[in-house]
C-alpha cells in the first residue's frame, strides 16, 4: 500500500529524469579530455587512479576535473600528482620517476660486493694465472738446459778424442749442469709460489662464496601495493604500506 | 676453480719430475777414450818375457819384453789411433804417431833379475791421449 506523499516523490523523481534525459549534455553531462603518459622508464610503470584504480595503459580518457594519480615503477620512487583533465582537450605527461632510496643502496651495497668478489678472485685469479705462466716459462727454460745435458751426454758417448772428452767434462758439462740446477731451482721456486697462489685463491674463492650477496627489496612496491606478504629464506614478513597525500 | 687447479698442478709436479734425473755427466767413464776410463781394458798384455839375447852363441843382453793388444772393439768404429808408449824405469817415450821411424820393438835392455820394469802404454788419438795402461814385468831370466 503506497501513502499519497510516497506517489508524489515516485512521480517528482521520474520527471526529473526525464528531463535530465532529453535536455542534453548542457545540463548535468561532463565532458572528458585525454591523457598520455610518457613515463620514464618505458616499460613496467604501474599508477593508481584517484586511490582506487591500479592501470598501466599508457593512453586514457577521463572526465574533466582534478584527477589523482600516483606514479611506480620497479626500483623506482612513487610519485604522485594531482592532475586537471580539461574537457575535450588532449593533455600530455611528461615524468621521470626517481630511482628509489632502497634500490640507489642496494646499487652501492651491489657496487661493493661485486668490487669486494673482484678483489678476492679476479685479483688472486690473475696473479695465480701470471704465476703459472711463469713457470710455464721456467719449465721451458729449465727442459732447455736439460736437453743441453742429455745433448752433452750423447757427446760424451760419440766423443772423438779424449781431448774432446776433458773439454766435455771440464768446461761444456759443468757449465750446462750449473745452468741446468739454475733452472730447476727457479722452476721449484715459481711452481711452489704458484701452488701457494693457487691455494690463495681457492681459499679467497670459498670464503667470498659465503659472503651475503645484497638483496632489493622494493620497499616502493611495498607502499604502492599496500599490505603485501613478502616471502624470503627465513620465513617471510607481512608487509604493509601507508601512503598519505599531503596536497589534498 | 679448484677442479680447474688440480690437473694444472699436477701435470706441472709430473713435468718437473721428470726433468729431476741428476745425469750426472762429470762422471761418467764409459766411453774408452776418457782418460778417466773404467770399463774392460783398452791396451790388454798378450804376453811378457825375459829374454837373454845371444849373439855369436855368447849372451850379451838380457832383456824384458812385452806384447800388447788393442781392444779395436771398444773404440767407435773408423776410430784412427797410434800408440804412445812410456818405459817407466827410464822415462823413455815412444810416440808412434810422429814422423820419425821409431822400433816396433821397445824392450828395456840390461835388466837386472828381480827388477820390476814397467811398460805404460796409451793410444793417441787426435793428438791427445787415453788413459794409460800399465802393466810390469819382474826381469826372471
Amino acid at each position: 500500500m503506497i501513502s499519497k506523499n510516497t506517489t508524489i516523490s515516485l512521480v517528482f523523481y521520474c520527471l526529473e529524469s526525464l528531463v535530465a534525459l532529453f535536455s542534453g549534455p548542457s545540463l548535468f553531462a561532463q565532458t572528458s579530455g585525454k591523457l598520455r603518459l610518457q613515463i620514464d622508464p618505458a616499460s613496467g610503470v604501474s599508477y593508481k587512479l584517484d586511490h582506487k584504480y591500479i592501470m598501466q595503459q599508457p593512453e586514457l580518457e577521463l572526465l574533466e576535473g582534478a584527477h589523482h594519480f600516483s606514479f611506480w615503477a620497479p626500483q623506482r620512487k612513487i610519485v604522485d600528482t594531482t592532475i586537471t583533465i580539461m574537457g575535450g582537450a588532449i593533455a600530455t605527461l611528461q615524468l621521470r620517476l626517481p630511482y628509489s632510496t632502497e634500490y640507489l643502496v642496494y646499487q652501492r651495497d651491489m657496487k661493493t660486493y661485486l668490487k669486494n668478489l673482484s678483489v678476492m678472485r679476479q685479483v688472486p685469479s690473475a696473479i695465480t694465472g701470471c704465476a703459472l705462466v711463469f713457470t710455464g716459462i721456467k719449465y721451458v727454460n729449465m727442459k732447455k738446459a736439460h736437453d743441453r745435458l742429455e745433448a752433452d751426454a750423447t757427446a760424451y758417448d760419440k766423443a772423438p778424442s779424449p781431448y774432446a772428452i776433458t773439454v766435455l767434462k771440464e768446461q761444456t758439462i759443468p757449465a750446462h749442469t750449473e745452468e741446468f740446477k739454475k733452472a730447476r731451482t727457479a722452476f721449484d721456486i715459481s711452481a711452489g709460489a704458484t701452488v701457494l697462489f693457487a691455494g690463495i685463491t681457492t681459499y679467497l674463492f670459498i670464503h667470498s662464496a659465503k659472503a651475503p650477496k645484497p638483496v632489493f627489496h622494493d620497499a616502493e612496491k611495498v607502499r604502492f601495493d599496500g599490505l603485501t606478504w613478502m616471502p624470503d629464506a627465513t620465513g617471510g614478513a607481512w608487509t604493509g604500506g601507508l601512503t598519505w597525500n599531503f596536497t589534498r | 676453480m679448484k677442479r680447474a687447479l688440480i690437473p694444472v698442478l699436477l701435470s706441472a709436479l709430473c713435468l718437473a719430475g721428470c726433468l729431476k734425473t741428476d745425469l750426472d755427466l762429470a762422471n761418467r767413464t764409459s766411453n774408452p777414450l776418457d782418460p778417466d776410463y773404467d770399463g774392460p781394458t783398452l791396451i790388454e798384455l798378450a804376453s811378457d818375457t825375459t829374454r837373454i839375447v845371444y849373439v855369436g852363441g855368447i849372451p850379451t843382453d838380457t832383456v824384458v819384453e812385452q806384447q800388447v793388444h788393442v781392444r779395436t772393439d771398444l773404440l767407435a768404429p773408423g776410430t784412427d789411433y797410434t800408440l804412445y808408449v812410456t818405459l817407466v824405469n827410464t822415462g823413455e817415450i815412444f810416440d808412434y804417431s810422429g814422423s820419425g821411424m821409431v822400433p816396433i820393438e821397445r824392450p828395456y835392455h840390461h835388466v837386472v833379475p828381480g827388477v820390476s820394469y814397467c811398460y805404460d802404454y796409451q793410444l793417441k788419438v787426435q793428438f791427445s791421449l787415453t788413459k794409460i795402461d800399465r802393466y810390469c814385468t819382474v826381469a826372471n831370466p
